[in-house]
């Protein structure tokens, strides 16, 4: 417990360290970004009409990485390919003509592009305040068990497109986005660090972490 | 000399002729073998009304039958005749040249009543003997779901004319099986509990599409208890030509149990097929 308070008291220090402005590079320039959630969920049955379910608990992990474009102190804008795992204890609860189909995420995941924005709109020393916005595409692959659970138990492996087949649809695509309320800040001269969280379609996530690393020369 | 030279000539021609006369080859055609993997049989089978209003042909009609042994103990085959067609899911005791299978027909007969005709889907049990190149059933009576009354059974004899079962290109083959054979040994259901587990594989083997229709049936009869039926939702709407798909199935007492799938292939032709019956033995 100790060594985890002090740890994150040194981050929040080197977070809140001044940073010349000589070595910051101002002029917009390409660079390379990453970003990991250890966890993004849709909570209740919030998305359940949408899809036509009874039910959605899925959750997992997230990572993204791609290339951006702005400044050190500046807001950014990027393309990232990112990487929704399904956690195996997502389901989803759907309702056929006669019965409900238990989907349980076996090795179900969604690939996709985003594109996204970073908009500060405050700053307080070297940490920018501001929101992440985003939008893309993202394909549902791998496999998941549908399940009819009576007194004799029938498992289908189905491909995760399949997963709300009784109902009618096959859904190969789904659209993907954000809207984070963030904050960053530099460490070192190229390197920007971000936390952000909220909206996380097709969920929330509580924390997410990314970087920025601008490749532009310095001033 | 001249003439001489003919008259050998001859001779040897002839000699040549002989010797390449049908009862002096060197070797024989080999005779049809059945008993690996399956066969094609053409025969004749007579089908009779037993009850309803609708006018069937009650004379012998062709037969053209394919069976295919599959997974241990489990037969499927295709058969057409010029009134009826239909599918064959079966479990076989025996072999394919001394054997003898249960089966269930799933057939669509050409039914008349009032001047029109209708394609009656019907439902009923055979039983077959093999011997040799020879095939015979006799059935139990055939009902039919959408000509309420009619009732029919039927006979059929054929014979073995190639071990290769003959699958038409142009009509999906959906064939169901389950992995390891039709007799399922109590075991541990996923879940934990003792139990019957066993996978159900559907796969199509004609290379043509199919499109199931929005439910499957499935029928069950626990211990020495009456059969009883439950319809589901199908969980997935296709099959690609080619491909196969699996669920695993788990009851917790013994008995029986039959899957029932339909769909539509991609050429319009209408398919049913069951699995086996399926024997949970104690």
């Amino acid at each position: 417990m100790t060594h985890r308070f002090v740890a994150l008291l040194a981050l929040g220090c080197a977070l809140l360290v001044p940073m010349p402005a000589a070595a910051q590079i101002d002029d917009t320039s390409w660079g390379v970004t990453g970003g990991f959630s250890p966890q993004w969920a849709v909570p209740g049955d919030w998305l359940a009409g949408l899809f036509d379910a009874k039910t959605i608990d899925v959750k997992g992990p997230e990572f993204r990485l791609g290339i951006v474009r702005g400044t050190t102190m500046g807001g950014e804008w990027g393309v990232s390919l990112i990487h929704k795992r399904l956690s195996k204890q997502s389901t989803v609860a759907v309702s056929g003509n006669n019965d409900l189909l238990t989907v349980v995420a076996n090795d179900a995941e969604m690939l996709g592009v985003e594109a996204h924005r970073f908009i500060p709109f405050t700053r307080i020393n070297k940490v920018q305040v501001g929101v992440n916005l985003g939008a893309g595409i993202a394909q549902l692959r791998g496999f998941v068990t549908g399940s009819y659970v009576g007194t004799t138990s029938t498992d289908f492996t189905l491909p995760f497109p399949d997963a709300l087949a009784v109902t009618g649809r096959e859904i190969d695509w789904i659209p993907v986005g954000r809207a984070e309320l963030a904050a960053a800040t530099l460490v070192g001269e190229r390197l920007k660090v971000c936390v952000s969280g909220g909206f996380n379609m097709p969920g929330f996530q509580v924390v997410s972490l990314s970087f920025s690393y601008l490749l532009g020369q310095d001033k | 000399m001249r003439i001489m030279l003919s008259r050998v000539a001859f001779v040897v021609i002839a000699a040549a002729a002989a010797a390449c006369s049908p009862g002096t080859l060197p070797g024989s055609p080999s005779p049809i073998l059945v008993g690996g993997g399956g066969g094609k049989y053409n025969g004749s089978i007579t089908y009779r009304r037993l009850g309803g209003n609708f006018a069937i042909t009650e004379a012998a009609q062709a037969l053209t039958l394919s069976l295919a042994l599959r997974d241990v103990n489990q037969i499927v085959g295709r058969f057409e005749t010029s009134e009826s067609s239909g599918t064959v899911q079966g479990v076989l005791s025996g072999d394919m040249s001394n054997g003898s299978f249960d089966a269930t027909v799933l057939i669509v007969t050409a039914a008349r009543q009032g001047g029109a005709t209708s394609n009656c889907e019907g439902r009923g049990e055979i039983r077959g003997i093999l011997s040799g190149l020879n095939l015979t059933w006799t059935g139990g009576s055939i009902a039919y779901d959408n000509c309420p009354g009619l009732m029919i059974n039927s006979q059929a004899q054929a014979v073995a004319v190639s071990p290769i079962p003959d699958l038409s290109p142009t009509r999906a083959n959906l064939v169901i099986t389950v992995l390891g054979g039709a007799d399922v040994r109590r075991g541990t259901c996923p879940s934990g509990i003792a139990g019957y587990p066993f996978t159900v594989e559907m796969s199509e083997t004609a290379g043509v599409n199919l499109t199931f229709d929005s439910q499957f049936r499935i029928e069950e009869r626990r211990n020495t208890g009456a059969t009883s039926s439950n319809t589901l939702d199908m969980p997935f709407g296709s099959l690609a030509g080619g491909t196969r798909r699996t669920y695993a199935t788990c009851s917790p007492v013994a008995g029986t149990y039959q899957a029932f799938f339909s769909g539509t292939d991609a050429s319009g032709n209408r398919v049913r097929v069951a699995s086996p019956v399926v024997t949970l033995t104690p």
